[in-house]
């Protein structure tokens, strides 16, 4: 079972600038939440003081209550792989990892299965160098996993990989958590995330903005629906009798309509004996929520 | 410690820098002690001033008087070559306290180290002994005085290895080190010494400059000490190996403050 990871009261400033400020959530175990922002929200700067690369001028990160550095052979507990991917150009794969699996408490063997676990059994001897893009994000992914561990930190894991490394990495990471392990994800893109992720923390300039169920967060995106109708200026005095929502829509001939079902709208027109043209539904606009959050908050910068 | 400790030793040997390094330095003391061994042997004889008795020792010695800029450059790449290529960042992710990933360094750079002095001690003797048997002299490598003080020369190098390191941990820039290193031991370290053993003040400080306390402990055949006019005072063999490790010591703790406990980004 993976660790429960907790973020408390975290804040980190550059001169005055508040990279992290005051952020709490927690990650659990056993699916995988996206850790999400725009560019420069706070991420890298949070996953890195989790591990201890920096120092928080306040708050702190615990894994199942312990701090990183108390941890004993980090790599056993918490897999990392930080965006960019580091290497010195002229180790070999192999050796990349041979070079960490001490850490991890791994042999030779471990470190040419997990090259295998990522699709780089071929490329085990060849300098990293002379990886492209895609290649160094699943040697990056190999190195988090070589110590098996129950919690797993990735920045930006499916930065450049193609669609089906991207298919590939949702699958293996869903597999992973349905093991209970605890896997926190980042990226600046919900659409890139949004079908491997079933909780998602936001931040936007640092702070908190929402953290809950992927389920949720698509309920506030909330529906809309366009009614084409012959008498719109019915449809709108239906509307407001049920109470719902009216927006304009481009076409004069349709109606939007926000809080309500198409059934709904659809039967209680029936009833009121207006005819309907036809009934469009808007399906949650998940990423337009995604910028409302981002952008709404602290906006002044 | 001791999976930092074979993490850092693996380090070493999966590039090929040190090797690289290694071949130049062993190419160039031998190529050097042969040419200026072979001059030697024809010009003089015997073990008057000057003959090839007296010059044999210093020529044995070179590469830890005036060679000892590779092992330096070595163990100084084992902390800036994990900054240049942010390679620290896994470093320590795998081993969190700072303090023994750096330890570490230290101790998997004695290795390396020996392993350098070896071929370099090797290249200076070889060099030199056959320059002496071209120019028509003997070689007088197999003596008892030359065993020790090819040991003294394989531990100088060790040592200096580990000052490296320390160097590393202050400055971490792998441009900055290299320029450090080489403005130091080429340009200020030789001034100061010929210089300051002129004047009667200063007279005492040289012999505790790194370079001179490394020539000590090589066994006191120093070539700056030949040239040098005034007073060549020395420490011994211990004194000279403590003051050099001082050296790196102070190095590695206030890199470790100044720099290694910074924030890694």
């Amino acid at each position: 079972m993976g660790f429960m990871i907790t973020i408390e009261h975290l804040s980190k400033s550059y001169g005055s600038l508040a990279a992290v400020d005051d952020l709490s959530f927690t990650v659990k175990p056993g699916r995988v939440t996206g850790f999400l922002g725009p560019n420069g929200a706070g991420k890298t700067t949070t996953l890195r003081m989790a591990t201890n690369l920096i120092h928080p001028d306040r708050g702190r990160v615990t894994f199942g209550g312990q701090p990183y550095r108390q941890l004993t052979k980090p790599f056993t507990h918490v897999g990392m792989a930080l965006e960019p991917a580091v290497f010195h150009p002229g180790r070999t794969a192999l050796n990349h990892l041979l070079m960490l699996a001490p850490h991890a408490g791994a042999g030779r063997q471990r470190c040419e299965q997990v090259l295998g676990l990522v699709g780089l059994a071929d490329a085990a001897g060849k300098r990293v160098g002379k990886f492209s893009l895609g290649m160094r994000g699943r040697l990056n992914l190999a190195a988090a996993l070589l110590g098996d561990p129950d919690t797993l930190l990735l920045d930006e894991p499916v930065n450049g990989l193609d669609p089906e490394g991207i298919r590939w990495i949702r699958e293996l990471l869903r597999g992973l958590a349905a093991e209970g392990r605890t896997i926190l994800i980042s990226s600046h893109l919900l659409s890139e995330v949004q079908q491997t992720v079933e909780a998602v923390v936001i931040i936007a300039h640092g702070r908190l903005v929402y953290e809950g169920g992927l389920a949720e967060l698509e309920g506030l995106a909330g529906s809309a629906v366009d009614v084409r109708s012959e008498s719109p200026a019915a449809v709108r005095g239906l509307a407001h009798a049920h109470g719902w929502t009216v927006r304009e829509a481009s076409d004069p001939a349709v109606v939007r309509i926000e809080g309500a079902t198409p059934t709904e709208i659809g039967q209680a027109a029936m009833t009121a004996g207006i005819p309907l043209a036809g009934l469009t539904e808007h399906g949650a606009d998940l990423e337009s929520v995604f910028f409302a959050l981002t952008e709404g908050q602290g906006g002044m910068r | 410690m001791r999976s930092a400790i074979t993490s850092e030793y693996r380090k070493f040997f999966t590039t090929r820098t040190w090797g690289v390094l290694v071949a130049v330095m062993a190419a160039g003391f031998f190529v050097g002690t042969f040419l200026i061994s072979w001059l030697f042997a024809g010009q003089t004889s015997g073990s008057g001033p000057g003959g090839v008795d007296t010059a044999r020792p210093y020529l044995f010695g070179i590469g830890a008087s005036m060679g000892y800029i590779f092992p330096v450059i070595v163990g100084a790449l084992a902390v800036t070559a994990e900054y240049r290529y942010s390679t620290i960042v896994p470093t320590f992710l795998g081993e969190p306290r700072r303090w023994v990933a750096m330890v570490a360094k230290v101790v998997a750079a004695v290795p390396m180290g020996f392993l350098i002095g070896v071929v370099g001690t090797v290249a200076c003797i070889a060099g030199t002994g056959l320059g002496f048997i071209v120019g028509g002299g003997a070689a007088g490598i197999f003596t008892l005085d030359t065993l020790t003080l090819a040991g003294l020369s394989v531990l100088t190098h060790t040592v200096w290895a580990l000052v490296g390191v320390g160097l590393g941990m202050l400055v971490t820039s792998q441009v900055g080190v290299i320029i450090a290193v080489l403005a130091f031991t080429q340009l200020v370290e030789p001034v100061l010494r010929v210089g300051m053993s002129v004047f009667s003040a200063t007279q005492g400080i040289p012999k505790f400059l790194p370079g001179a306390a490394a020539d000590a402990l090589a066994g006191g055949h120093s070539v700056y000490a030949a040239l040098s006019t005034g007073v060549t005072d020395q420490l011994t063999i211990w004194q000279g190996g403590l003051v050099l490790a001082a050296y790196g010591v102070a190095f590695g703790v206030l890199g470790y403050f100044l720099r290694i406990r910074r924030n890694v980004a």
